[in-house]
Formats: structure tokens, C-alpha cells, sequence
């Protein structure tokens, strides 16, 4: 993740891809998408966004359009960090664990805290890296 | 069978060549062998003790996980194909196999997964089959298959590409194999619908524009050129760009420099450029509405992807292919079509092309649970039409979100308005029954 972003520092709208009480595992094969607005040391839920008839390609776009710049989740393929990345939405994939606790980590700017075993500091930033073996 | 007690268990773990895992009832991670570490590509001391979920990212771990079934019904389960994305964002198909683990009492404690990896395995099937893949694309059409043959020698070329096709035909996918078959694949795939943009906006949305350039402007703000700097730049629907802006398109294929709307600061260029439309461009160029000379610098390369109609052969493929797609990503277990539903598609004119058989099949989806894919699962606009004399017109096909909603409804009256077993049915989980629900049938 990118750390030199400060935390909150203007609301936000951020999505999370969730499987019931936690991240989704892959972001395509979420079962919600959870829209948070992020001010003041705080995050508010605002709604759910639905996954286009189209699937994760026409995501992006479906984000875009309500507003989202930000969007945490578990593990994508390349190609999809790609089309979020030029899509213009702030993306941290490969982070793991129960939503409250990385809407915390949202709000306290330490998200990167909850990268998933294995995932290196430059994949989990959306960008292109090794194995990411530990 | 008779095992015998001190065995060195982790000694044979360590000797197998296909991964093998084991979880505790709360789903933590309890051993993980080196096979599995290298399938996965996580290391076994980052895996043990963490939820299996966070570990494999596979297809089947939000909703319909393997061990979870056997756990609940103290059965196993075997070779069933699903797929992981591994760290380094590569998706891999699996075949794996679960079991319950039981103490010395019977009690059911956890669970033990092993998997392998059967991506050479689903390649050489392929070849047998005389089907032809690249990235995400598949065909049996030999006209195909020449142009996926030809894809990595164009893709090395970094020449520009102009893909023609009818929409619905796949020229997206064959631009991002073009980009991830090129030494640029390390760089950054931009992708731009020109005919999405408003004219007057487009130019600022390719090449940015400085502070001040418009009332707007408050800050400078850099292009999808600069974006795509090092990477590829894919210009769909080319044919909808408004003349002025082909001109400094040109410019920017002939001498590699543009400027930003309001800067006189030329800036490089250092993208390769795909561009596509369905639109007849030849035609364009002859009524002047599109230039000759960027028709010909765009046409380095020019590749002519046939519709779907064209080539039969790739229907059953296809269809193959997006069942199998679907399954992994619902943990359904559809076998199939029927035999009527290949017939009538075999005859459909898909003049939505894969998309448009894409989008059936997920509509069937919605509606079978399981078993074969029948007539009763199609839209109604493929459906044998049943003659009736007070309507002439044919029926609109339904949208996707009229789509689910139906199938929602028509399960809980089913189940009598019972939600879960409606879910269970569906494959869905309760928090998508109620979306679908709360958002209705729309107009």
C-alpha cells in the first residue's frame, strides 16, 4: 500500500469486497461489495454496489461511477490490479481478515498491516512483483 | 489398512509431490507441506496457523469450501477442479481432493485438503483437442487459432495494431494479449473507449492538460498516454474519434511527442498503440470521415476477428468454456447443456457475438442450480417462440437484474418464502438474496 497516503486526510468513498464478516478470499468471488465513507477517524457504511452482469471487467467502471476511489480486498489476478489501477481507483488487494478490523486499519492508515501471508510489500501496492514468497 | 505407529508422518508429508494441508474445526491452518508451498507459492511457516482462506485464494473459498463439506457430512470428496491465484497474481487450475480428520474416538477434529497443479495437464488436453489457447482466449476455428499463432511474433513487434471486428468479437482480450505477450507486459495495460467519451473531453482525457487549460482545470493533470507510459494504450471504438483529435493522434504515432490541452511542454510518448472498432473504417476513409493516413499508420498490423457466426465450431467450445468459468466462480456443478439447448444455439445468429453467449449462459446460471443447462433456463428471446396472434412483436430480453430477480422469486415461492433454503438452491448467499430484493425487478 501506498504509505506516504495520509490517512483520512479527506473523505473518501471506500469499497470493501467481503464474504460475509471478512474479506473476500479472491475479489471475484465476492459476495458483497461494501461502500464506506471514510471522515474524520471514522468509517460510515453507505450502502452495497452490485457486481456487473458483465463480471469483475465492468467493475472498475461500476466503482468509478458511485464514486469509489478506493477499493481493499483480498487476492486478484494482474490483470484485474491493472484495470483498477487505470481506472484511477486506489487499490489494496491482498489484505485478509474481519471487516471491522480493516475498517480500523483503514481509518488508522495501517492497512498494509493486514497483507495475507506470502504477499510481498510491492504486491500487496498493486504492482507488479516477484513470488512473494517469505 | 494396518499403520504402523512411530512412522515418520512429517518425513512423509515432506516426500509427496502434491500439496497436502490439514485445518483444525475453527479453519486455522495446522500443517502445510513443501509440495503445497510451491504449488502456492506461500512458504509452510507463513501458512500454518493463519484461516486456510487467507492462505489459498481459491475459487471455492467464499461460499462453497470443499472442507467445510466434508466436515459438516463426514464424507470426502475427490478430484474436483477448481482454481487458485497465487501471490505473484497468476491463476493456476487445481484438482483437489478433502477428507475429515477423526481422533481415536471418531470425533471429526479438522480436515486434510491435497491438491495438485494440472495446468500442463489442461494445456496438453487442449492440444488433443485440437484447441488453441492464449491468455484468455480459446478456439477451435482454424482462421483463429492462425491469428493466436501469429499473436506473440506481433505482440514482440511493438508495431501498432488495428483490431476490426463486430462487437462482442473479443478484440479487447486479444489487445490485452498483445500487451501481456510483449516485452511491455511489465508496464501498465490503459484501456480508453473513445466512443465513451464526449468529443471535447476526449483530448484531455488522452493526452491531460495543464492548470488553467479550461474553467475547470484547478490542477494539471496527466492523460491516459502518460499513464500508459511503458505500457500499451488500447483506443477502442477508434472510429468514434472526432477528426480534429485524429490529427494529433497522428502526431503522436509519427513523431512519439504530444502536448498536454493548454502546454506548449511536448511531451513523449512511450506507449504502443492498439487501436479497434467495429465500425468499417475503409468506408469512414472514403466519406472522409476518417483520415487515410492514420487508417494506414494505425493498420500496421491489421487483424480481422470473424463473428461468431462465422465459426460454429466455437460454439460448444465456448460454451464448455463459460460453464466451466461459472462453476468455479459459483461453486455450482453444472455438467453441461442439453442436447436441444446446443442445437438451438448452434443455430442462433449471435449478432452479440461471445459476449452475447456469455451472457446467456449467465443467465441460465441464475436459473439451474445443477444438472444440464435445458430450454427452461434460456432467455425467453432464444426460446422456441410460441406463436400468438394478439402479439406480433418479439419479446425484449430481459436484463440481467429483471433476470435475478425472477429466479429469486420464483425459488422462495418454491420454498414457501424460506430465504435460506431459497439461498441453498441458488447458490447464493443471504446477503445477495436480499440485494436482489431490495433492488427489484427494475423497469
Amino acid at each position: 500500500m501506498n504509505e506516504k497516503t495520509p490517512a483520512a486526510s479527506r473523505p473518501s468513498l471506500i469499497c470493501l469486497a467481503c464474504y460475509e464478516d471478512r474479506l473476500a478470499s479472491l475479489l471475484e468471488t465476492a459476495a458483497s461489495l461494501r461502500l464506506y465513507r471514510v471522515a474524520d477517524g471514522r468509517a460510515v457504511f453507505t450502502g452495497e454496489c452490485l457486481m456487473p452482469g458483465e463480471g469483475l471487467p465492468g467493475l472498475p467502471g461500476a466503482l468509478r461511477r458511485a464514486g469509489v476511489n478506493r477499493l481493499v480486498c483480498g487476492g486478484a489476478t494482474c490483470r484485474c490490479v491493472e484495470m483498477f489501477l487505470a481506472a484511477g481507483i486506489r487499490m489494496d488487494p491482498w489484505i485478509a481478515g474481519q471487516v471491522d478490523e480493516v475498517l480500523s486499519a483503514v481509518v488508522h492508515d495501517r492497512v498494509s498491516a493486514l497483507r495475507a501471508p506470502g504477499i510481498c510489500p510491492r504486491r500487496a501496492a498493486g504492482g507488479r512483483g516477484g513470488r512473494g514468497r517469505q | 489398512m494396518h499403520f504402523p505407529k512411530n512412522i515418520p508422518c512429517q518425513a512423509i508429508m515432506e516426500s509427496l509431490a502434491d500439496g497436502v494441508f490439514t485445518v483444525d474445526r475453527d479453519w486455522t491452518v495446522t500443517s502445510f507441506n513443501r509440495a503445497a508451498g510451491e504449488i502456492i507459492g506461500i512458504a509452510p511457516e507463513a501458512a500454518v496457523g493463519r484461516k486456510c482462506w487467507d492462505v489459498f485464494h481459491s475459487s471455492i473459498c467464499d461460499g462453497a469450501c470443499a472442507l467445510k463439506q466434508c466436515i459438516a457430512t463426514g464424507d470426502s470428496l475427490s478430484n474436483t477442479s477448481i482454481f487458485i491465484v497465487r501471490p505473484d497474481g497468476e491463476k493456476i487450475p487445481i484438482s483437489i481432493s478433502a477428507s475429515p480428520l477423526r481422533d481415536a474416538s471418531g470425533q471429526i477434529v479438522g480436515g486434510v485438503e491435497t491438491f495438485r497443479d494440472i495446468s500442463e495437464l489442461q494445456r496438453m488436453r487442449k492440444e488433443l483437442q485440437g484447441i488453441a489457447t492464449l491468455d484468455d482466449i480459446v478456439t477451435k476455428s482454424r482462421r483463429m487459432a492462425r491469428m493466436l499463432e501469429m499473436l506473440p511474433k506481433i505482440a514482440a513487434s511493438g508495431s501498432t495494431v488495428l483490431l476490426l471486428g463486430e462487437s462482442g468479437t473479443g478484440k479487447e482480450l486479444f489487445a490485452r494479449a498483445i500487451h501481456t505477450q510483449s516485452p511491455r507486459k511489465g508496464g501498465p495495460f490503459v484501456a480508453v473507449n473513445c466512443g465513451a467519451i464526449p468529443g471535447e473531453l476526449l483530448e484531455s482525457e488522452l493526452f491531460g492538460h495543464a492548470k488553467g487549460a479550461f474553467t475547470d482545470a484547478r490542477t494539471a493533470r496527466k492523460g491516459r498516454f502518460a499513464s500508459a507510459k511503458g505500457g500499451t494504450i488500447f483506443l477502442d471504438e477508434i472510429g468514434d474519434m472526432p477528426l480534429a483529435l485524429q490529427v494529433k493522434l497522428l502526431r503522436v504515432l509519427q513523431e512519439k511527442v504530444f502536448e498536454p490541452l493548454g502546454s506548449d511542454t511536448p511531451q513523449t510518448a512511450d506507449a504502443r498503440v492498439v487501436a479497434a472498432t467495429n465500425r468499417d473504417l475503409e468506408a469512414m476513409v472514403a466519406e472522409g470521415t476518417f483520415r487515410r493516413d492514420l487508417f494506414y499508420r494505425l493498420g500496421v498490423v491489421r487483424l480481422v476477428l470473424p463473428p461468431l457466426r462465422e465459426r460454429p465450431e466455437d460454439v460448444a467450445l465456448l460454451t464448455a468454456h463459460f460453464i466451466a468459468g461459472q462453476n468455479a466462480v459459483q461453486g455450482k456443478n453444472v455438467s453441461g447443456a442439453s442436447p436441444e439447448v446446443m442445437r438451438l444455439l448452434l443455430h442462433h445468429d449471435f449478432p452479440g457475438n461471445v459476449r452475447e453467449l456469455q451472457n446467456i449462459l449467465e443467465y441460465a446460471f441464475i436459473l439451474c442450480s445443477g444438472g444440464q443447462i435445458d430450454l427452461e433456463h434460456l432467455p425467453d428471446y432464444l426460446r422456441p417462440a410460441v406463436p400468438s396472434p394478439a402479439d406480433d412483436q418479439p419479446p425484449a430480453a430481459p436484463t440481467m437484474r429483471a433476470a435475478k430477480h425472477a429466479a429469486v422469486m420464483a425459488a422462495l415461492a418454491r420454498h414457501q418464502g424460506r430465504r435460506m433454503a431459497a439461498c441453498r438452491e441458488l447458490g447464493i448467499t443471504k446477503d445477495t438474496l436480499r440485494r436482489i430484493l431490495e433492488t427489484g425487478p427494475g423497469e
